[in-house]
């Protein structure tokens, strides 16, 4: 059985999303930290929106490819631009075109 | 398809050619997470640009560059949402934007190793969770938190205050986690 974060404590959502990743004001700050400290469910939803961001935030570095010939395409929509680009700055696709 | 007119003032052309060199990569990945579609992602870069172009002498030295190029790119993939859904959004669609998940489900995911974490499934079901938010929320937390633009900076690309900023992020984070935590609690469910 799944178990789901008590009522009581949802008035700290907004608090805890902000808190990850130091977004929230030093008052709340305070205040969230004291609740932290005797809430075990909120610390684990702390620990695991971190979780969230790093997953995010390591997933956005696998590398994502152009597609073949965008800047052709481009610059030919671009007269005179385009024609400066170094042969080592073209995909082989895009020197050959 | 149209040709886009040069600027009034003339920029440097090798100038240009840098910018969308240095600027295409990020900016189609980042439209590419805004609409889950290579081809609409593409033409809205093709948009920016030329967008850039017709009003990068107007621009230079005003902001920037990165902020005002994300800023054209967003607002294309926005519109390219807005002429993509062929009814209003329903009053509980737009409702759905203000609150948190009904349930906040306490899984812990943190004995699984990285390797698997960022499998192929995993990044998909990374995916598939920021395609499911409102594009209001998915502007907001692809560029404060993929991004890396601070808080200020989202706020000026996307026109709004920093607390309405911050109210997106907030629940974006929290849906974003939530589906995480009920992929990461099913996967544990059904491990040999």
């Amino acid at each position: 059985m799944s178990r789901t974060l008590p009522t009581r404590c949802r008035r700290w959502l907004d608090a805890i999303a902000l808190y990850v990743d130091g977004d929230l004001e030093a008052d709340l700050c305070r205040a969230l930290e004291a609740h932290l400290r005797q809430c075990p469910d909120c610390r684990l939803l702390v620990d695991t929106t971190r979780q969230t961001l790093y997953l995010y935030r390591a997933a956005s570095r696998y590398p994502v490819d152009l597609p073949p010939d965008v800047h052709r395409r481009l610059f030919a929509r671009l007269p005179g631009v385009g024609g400066t680009r170094s042969a080592a700055a073209r995909p082989n696709s895009e020197a050959q075109a | 398809m149209t040709t886009m007119t040069p600027p009034s003032q003339p920029i440097s052309e090798q100038r240009f050619v840098q910018v969308v060199e240095a600027y295409a990569p990020r900016l189609y990945r980042h439209l590419l997470r805004m609409l889950d579609d290579p081809q609409d992602a593409e033409d809205a870069l093709q948009e920016t640009f030329l967008k850039a172009y017709r009003h990068l002498s107007r621009f230079e030295g005003r902001a920037e560059l990165s902020t005002w190029l994300y800023r054209i790119a967003t607002n294309e993939a926005l519109m390219h949402l807005r002429r993509r859904r062929s009814t209003p959004l329903s009053l509980e669609a737009l409702s759905a934007d203000d609150t948190h998940p009904e349930e906040i489900l306490l899984t812990s995911w943190q004995v699984l190793p990285e390797q698997a974490l960022l499998s192929a499934e995993t990044r998909q079901v990374l995916e598939d969770a920021v395609a499911q938010l409102s594009p209001a929320l998915r502007a907001v937390f692809l560029l404060r938190d993929v991004e890396g633009f601070s808080t200020r900076e989202t706020a000026e690309i996307l026109g709004l205050s920093v607390d309405a900023v911050k109210t997106r992020l907030a629940r974006a984070r929290l849906r974003l986690r939530e589906a995480l935590a009920r992929y990461f609690e099913h996967a544990e469910e059904t491990r040999p």
